[in-house]
């Protein structure tokens, strides 16, 4: 089961965020985005003190699986999803270029930078994120 | 053949749409004439304009680059230089200007271009200082642009263009500034 | 020679910037005036493209049939599809109609249509200005006007003069 989905940009702020099968526990999306981004970043800041061309691509709890890509550009994009899903990183890969790189970057009506407080929000990204998720393997 | 410059051939053969290259010169062509006249030929201007607007575009397209591409961060500054020549260059432009004239610290190299689809049929305004014109001034902006977002601050330039004297090479000069910081979120530090 | 469909797709996002720098570099408030230069960006590239299109074929002289290739053959080197419809008075008004038009495939916002259709506005004056600038090449001067209230649909009215 698929929970959620979070973007990063270079300036370490929350640009995008969306969930489905959302947990009640989740209610305060301000500190849980924090909470991600501190995890993500201290986890990726290990895996390089460890090795240095190393990424870290997922953890996992009892409850949960985050999984995690960065792109050179240092744009994160996260998912959460059950601990029993499968690897995502391929699936953030084509989120990032089949639908960042088209609904954003490639968007005549798209800033590329999100200051504080607005974020990526387009409908054809959206619809885009949306219809591509539902499809993943384990999505319900 | 080098694997980064194999990565640019793979990509403009299989994940490019291609275009023909004039519908970019008449395009390009239009905007620099119309800054011209609106800049009333004051060159340096114009100059910076192509600069800045190859800057944004810069940002932008390096995104598309790396999607395509899956390339990682460079290891080094010469990395940088193969993959801006034969990856970037190639897989938008179709074109593979030469790397040569490394400094001695490796912190400074030229691209040399044998050909160049933005100034196809140009010919300079005939204007007395119509020599201080970069034509193609927005591939300096768009190296810039885009090597900053991977944390590489350069500054790029032209040296000679063919336009202007066609008994000289093409050659934009790159120069290694500094490797930019990571930003770090507030209270990590 | 062949680039990259994408070098033009990022010419063309900066060109409204560019012209809209440029404008308040000059002093120059009215918005007008930077969609006027990229119907002009736009009208020099229609110009361009008539000389490239008119050189191995027999001369265009009726109406029609330039505005038809304007919606086939024009169309297709430009956005790889021809024009959905075209109506006409049959005397000088010509409207011309593409359901889904492939350069406003990406622009996608978190706005009703109206106000996307304006944001979208500056940038489809550049097709505006092709068509404008081809038929002129050809022999025919016209307005060109555009609009789109609900994207991807855009229409072209084309009024000879």
């Amino acid at each position: 089961m698929i929970y959620s989905f979070w973007m990063y940009d270079r300036h370490c702020e929350c640009i995008y965020s969306r969930d489905w099968h959302r947990s009640a526990a989740h209610e305060d999306k301000e500190d849980l985005q924090k909470l991600i981004y501190g995890s993500v970043f201290s986890l990726r800041n290990i895996t390089r003190k460890l090795s240095d061309d190393d990424a870290f691509l997922s953890f996992q709890t009892s409850k949960y699986k985050l999984h995690f890509f960065e792109s050179p550009s240092n744009l994160k994009l996260v998912l959460i999803t059950d601990p029993m899903m499968s690897d995502a990183c391929n699936a953030l890969r084509q989120i990032y270029a089949g639908l960042y790189v088209e609904y954003v970057v490639k968007n005549p009506l798209s800033p590329i930078e999100h200051p504080r407080g607005t974020g990526v929000d387009n409908d054809l990204f959206n619809m885009g994120l949306d219809s591509f998720v539902r499809s993943l393997q384990g999505f319900a | 053949m080098s694997k980064v410059r194999s990565v640019g051939e793979e990509v403009w053969k299989h994940k490019t749409d291609k275009i023909n290259s004039e519908l970019l010169t008449l395009t390009y062509g239009s905007i620099v004439a119309q800054l011209v006249a609106d800049f009333d030929h004051d060159y340096a201007k114009v100059n910076k304009q192509l600069d800045k607007m190859g800057y944004n575009i810069g940002l932008r397209l390096i995104e598309e680059l790396l999607a395509k591409t899956g390339l990682p961060r460079c290891q080094n500054f010469r990395d940088t230089a193969e993959a801006v020549a034969k990856v970037g260059f190639k897989m938008f432009m179709n074109i593979t200007p030469t790397i040569s004239n490394w400094s001695v610290d490796s912190k400074q190299f030229s691209l040399v271009f044998t050909e160049n689809p933005l100034a196809e049929f140009v010919e300079l305004p005939d204007k007395p200082n119509a020599r201080d014109l970069w034509y193609s001034n927005i591939y300096a902006g768009v190296i810039r642009g885009a090597l900053e977002m991977v944390q590489l601050q350069v500054e790029a330039e032209f040296v000679s263009d063919a336009v202007q004297d066609p008994s000289l090479p093409t050659e934009i000069r790159v120069r290694l500034v500094k490797v930019l910081e990571d930003e770090i979120p507030p209270g990590e530090d | 020679m062949e680039v990259s469909a994408s070098a033009l797709d990022y010419l063309l996002i900066e060109a409204v910037p560019v012209a809209r720098d440029v404008i308040e570099q000059l002093g120059i408030e009215d918005q007008d005036e930077a969609h006027h230069r990229i119907e002009l960006y736009g009208y020099q590239v229609g110009k361009g493209l008539a000389q490239v299109f008119t050189r191995s074929r027999p001369r265009m002289v009726q109406q029609l049939e330039i505005i038809k290739f304007v919606c086939k053959n024009l169309w297709e080197v430009l956005y790889k599809k021809q024009m959905d419809n075209l109506k006409t008075n049959h005397r000088d008004t010509y409207v011309l109609v593409d359901h889904n038009f492939e350069f406003c495939r990406r622009m996608g916002t978190s706005l009703p249509p109206q106000a996307t259709a304006e944001l979208a506005y500056p940038y489809l004056c550049f097709p505006a200005g092709i068509i404008r600038g081809f038929l002129h090449a050809m022999g025919l001067s016209s307005t060109v006007t555009v609009e789109a209230p609900e994207l991807p649909m855009v229409t072209f009215n084309v009024r000879i003069e």
